[in-house]
């Protein structure tokens, strides 16, 4: 009897703990992989939302999924969910969401917090999609392109994000929840990926977009677009956003290009990095110190050398690479702290974290640091390697 | 009527008992106002034998016969390698059925001469327990050649043989073989105690008397390891197991029995021991995905989908795209009917067997994705399965992979991955309680020995030289089996 009561206990807990509720089979699911926000043109408190679903019927030549676009909208995300579901027959299913692409106008005039908290509210979506800006068009348009190399357009958008945050230095990988945890804590500010459509939308909705060699419409990432106040304020410049990335310490397999002699440039790649940070108030202003510590491999070098000979044509070099990151630091933080008020990289929280007490006896507020706030930038390279050649190809002096 | 003597009522009670049995002739000699009887069955005993050794020899010996006494004469003078002198009158048939020639003399007093006919097969090649390297003779049905092959490997006189009759009917021979000094002396009186309580009418195989000293029906996994390879009976009696081998069975069994020796091979004692490790990392592995893949298959299917890779996803939902089954019915149908094709292709007779797995393969395979009856994902699922639970060489363990895998499959439909988990550890859970003549079952790792290691998962050479008693000596628990 005992046993029985017992066995009787299991089961009820693992029939509360996951049961045959949650039973779906998964080509009963429509699979959502992106998801688009725009605002709806007549009234403003709608929103626009936009689903690509990635499961939507098969390739007969390549076995290959095709995608299919729906869009409804409502005062809610979820009120636009719910109506879509009422046009596409199965059942939505948000765990493998990748995208999340944000209309460029909706960020400017609106907070995000007003529309995102579906995304953390509900269980079932993926946490770890990547919030892009759709730059210069409306969000949806994004969704409807097809791409070459990868069918399924977001993760055509994924894996060139990947490959650019690991690679290209420029951009910058944000996922929903880093997003959101951002734009809540006061002293932080956001900073997004933002793509742009090259070419016209109507054309890259067309399969025979991708038939072509050159695909007359792509999607295109453009540098990174920062937040001010939680409302879209601007976007960095190419070179801004390399020296974002060098601030924020993440700048591996970046390249920074240095002129060697007149008319050619070499080029050098960071094999790793070292930040240190020194918070202070120095003359009762805040004051920040910027040491960067780089490595670097000689990538490309285009004027006459010979590196065995003499080590001035490393030195020089490492003196050149390491003024020209200082410049792309400095212009990216005069950008973000002197011409914008736009604490992407977090310093004033950080002086509220670490220097809490003299904060309070300087009478400082999170915002007055912003304001006031110094920057004082080294920089030093050191070149490890020149790779498979000991001098260049041109020979020597 | 002439009172008759107790040779003649012996005969008259043999001839009654047997019904004047057509087989059983009886032939009479007559010497100096003493008459003997041979008595013996004409299937079971070489003619040759009979005509030769003791027939001719009487027949040419008679004078010299007529100087003596008879029964001195018939035990000391015939030439045959095994005679019994007993005086148990209802021991004759047995005797005659066994291949003896039983002499009955006036006085009642009763000689057995053994005169077997060949009526076994030869030994073979091992056939179920296949291996590359190493002795390949098996186990026949001949009881004495049986002995000879473990007798023949392990000369000392150490190895010891405990023989006993059980069976009302069948009268067979069972005998436990153990190395005395090595071997934990309880389990041999346990299981001796056992086998003399056991009532049965017939012993077919070893099985019956395994399943009569203990009882199985707890647990699916098999508690015994039966094996038709000498070597490997040899190997594991150095390690202090007991053997057990029934008359006109081609099968032995060891007992205790641990739950990793099913994935040790008579071979991996002939390798290199780094190979070995492979091997028997390959089988645990093997073990898992047989047990575990259709259940896994079908929580990632109904309820978990998020723990897919996107690309898979989208693969798995395109290809199921279409089929109006759940995924629980396909797996289910689908294995079904794995098993029946595996069941009906060993049955079948001479070589219709291949036949069978080409209509099984295109039917059951490509037919039914194309008709979009399954998907083809669940044949891989159905396949990987099916291929790695045949793996192992014994028969009992692959069946009860498939009531694991399908009480798995069962949980994972209701439950998801929890079912799996949860299944998971009640086969774990059983595995460590379960014992196997009272030692513990899971044994060098639960409880764990560290001496014992050598020859689990790793294997030493150091094992292969001197094994080692890996069963405590002190008395275990009595009550499981």
């Amino acid at each position: 009897m005992k046993k029985i009561i017992k066995i009787c206990i299991f089961l009820l807990l693992i029939f509360s703990l996951c049961g045959c509720y949650n039973y779906e089979e998964i080509n009963n699911y429509a699979i959502v992989s992106g998801i688009s926000i725009d605002q709806n043109e007549k009234d403003k408190t709608k929103y626009d939302v936009g689903i690509q679903i990635m499961n939507a019927k098969k390739d007969e030549e390549s076995d290959n999924s095709l995608i299919t676009f729906f869009k409804a909208s409502g005062n809610t995300i979820f009120e636009a969910l719910e109506k879509i579901m009422l046009d596409s027959s199965k059942e939505i299913y948000l765990g493998h969401n990748e995208v999340i692409v944000i209309n460029e106008n909706l960020l400017r005039e609106k907070d995000p917090l007003n529309y995102l908290d579906f995304f953390m509210r509900n269980s079932e979506v993926e946490k770890d999609s990547l919030v892009i800006i759709a730059k210069e068009s409306k969000a949806d348009d994004v969704l409807k392109i097809i791409t070459p190399l990868e069918t399924i357009p977001t993760r055509n958008l994924k894996s060139t994000l990947n490959i650019a945050d690991n690679y290209s230095g420029t951009l910058t990988i944000v996922t929903i929840d880093e997003f959101i945890s951002n734009l809540i804590n006061e002293g932080k500010e956001a900073i997004l990926p933002a793509v742009k459509i090259e070419g016209k939308t109507s054309t890259g909705e067309n399969m025979d977009n991708i038939s072509e060699s050159n695909p007359k419409t792509k999607l295109r990432f453009e540098t990174l677009g920062f937040f001010e106040n939680n409302l879209l304020k601007g976007y960095l410049s190419e070179e801004e956003s390399t020296g974002y990335n060098f601030l924020k310490n993440i700048p591996n397999e970046t390249y920074v290009n240095i002129k060697c002699d007149e008319n050619n440039y070499a080029s050098i790649k960071i094999s790793d990095s070292k930040l240190e940070e020194n918070l202070s108030f120095i003359n009762g202003k805040p004051n920040v110190k910027i040491k960067s510590d780089i490595k670097a491999d000689l990538a490309e070098y285009n004027c006459k050398a010979d590196f065995t000979k003499d080590s001035k044509y490393i030195k020089e070099l490492e003196k050149k690479a390491a003024k020209k990151i200082k410049e792309l630091m400095d212009t990216s933080l005069k950008k973000l702290y002197v011409e914008n008020r736009a604490d992407v990289l977090k310093y004033s929280s950080k002086f509220n974290q670490k220097k809490f007490k003299e904060m309070k006896e300087k009478n400082y507020t999170i915002e007055k640091i912003l304001n006031n706030i110094n920057f004082e930038v080294s920089v030093s390279v050191n070149i490890n390697s020149t790779e498979l050649s000991i001098k260049s190809i041109k020979g020597d002096d | 009527m002439k009172k008759m003597n107790k040779r003649e009522k012996l005969i008259s009670e043999i001839k009654k008992n047997t019904n004047n049995a057509p087989d059983i002739k009886f032939k009479d000699f007559k010497i100096n106002e003493e008459t003997v009887t041979f008595v013996y069955s004409m299937c079971v005993s070489s003619s040759n034998g009979i005509n030769d050794f003791i027939l001719r020899r009487i027949d040419e010996d008679f004078e010299n016969i007529k100087k003596q006494n008879l029964y001195d004469y018939i035990k000391n003078f015939i030439p045959n390698n095994n005679i019994v002198s007993f005086d148990q009158e209802d021991q004759i048939t047995y005797f005659i059925m066994s291949g003896f020639t039983v002499s009955i003399f006036d006085d009642g007093k009763l000689l057995a001469f053994e005169n077997r006919a060949p009526i076994y097969s030869s030994i073979n090649k091992s056939e179920n327990e296949k291996g590359i390297k190493g002795p390949s003779d098996a186990f026949s049905e001949n009881y004495q050649f049986n002995m000879g092959m473990i007798r023949r490997r392990l000369k000392t006189e150490k190895l010891w043989i405990e023989e006993k009759t059980i069976g009302t009917e069948s009268k067979t021979k069972v005998a436990l073989f153990y190395i005395d000094g090595v071997c934990n002396n309880n389990i041999v009186k346990r299981i001796s105690e056992k086998i003399d309580k056991i009532k049965i009418k017939y012993v077919g195989n070893t099985n019956y008397i395994v399943d009569a000293i203990s009882n199985t029906n707890r647990f699916i996994f098999p508690t015994v390891l039966t094996t038709e390879r000498p070597d490997l009976v040899c190997q594991l009696l150095l390690e202090g197991r007991i053997a057990l081998m029934t008359e006109n069975s081609n099968e032995v069994i060891i007992l205790p029995c641990l739950f990793i020796d099913f994935f040790k091979n008579p071979e991996d004692y002939y390798e290199k021991s780094l190979n070995v490790i492979g091997n028997r990392i390959i089988r645990i592995i093997a073990m898992l995905l047989a047990i575990l893949t259709p259940a896994i298959y079908i929580s990632l299917m109904a309820y978990n989908q998020e723990a897919l890779p996107s690309g898979l996803l989208i693969n798995f939902s395109i290809q199921r795209d279409g089929v109006p089954f759940s995924t629980v019915f396909e797996i289910i149908v689908m294995s079904f009917m794995f098993q029946v094709l595996r069941e009906s292709d060993m049955r079948f007779p001479g070589k219709g067997g291949s036949s069978i797995s080409i209509v099984g393969a295109l039917v059951l395979g490509q037919a039914a994705v194309e008709a979009g009856i399954v998907s083809p994902i669940t044949i891989i699922i159905v396949g990987i399965s099916s291929v790695a639970s045949l793996a192992f060489s014994s028969i009992e363990l692959i069946n009860s992979i498939k009531w694991w895998q399908l009480f798995l499959i069962f949980l994972a439909s209701f439950f998801g991955f929890i079912g799996v988990l949860f299944g998971f550890i009640i086969l774990l859970a059983l595995l460590i309680s379960e014992k196997s003549c009272g030692e513990p079952y899971f044994f060098p790792f639960e409880p764990f020995n560290l001496k014992a290691q050598k020859d689990a998962i790793l294997s030493e050479n150091e094992a292969k030289f001197d094994p080692q008693n890996i069963f405590n000596k002190e008395d275990t628990d009595e009550k499981d089996n």
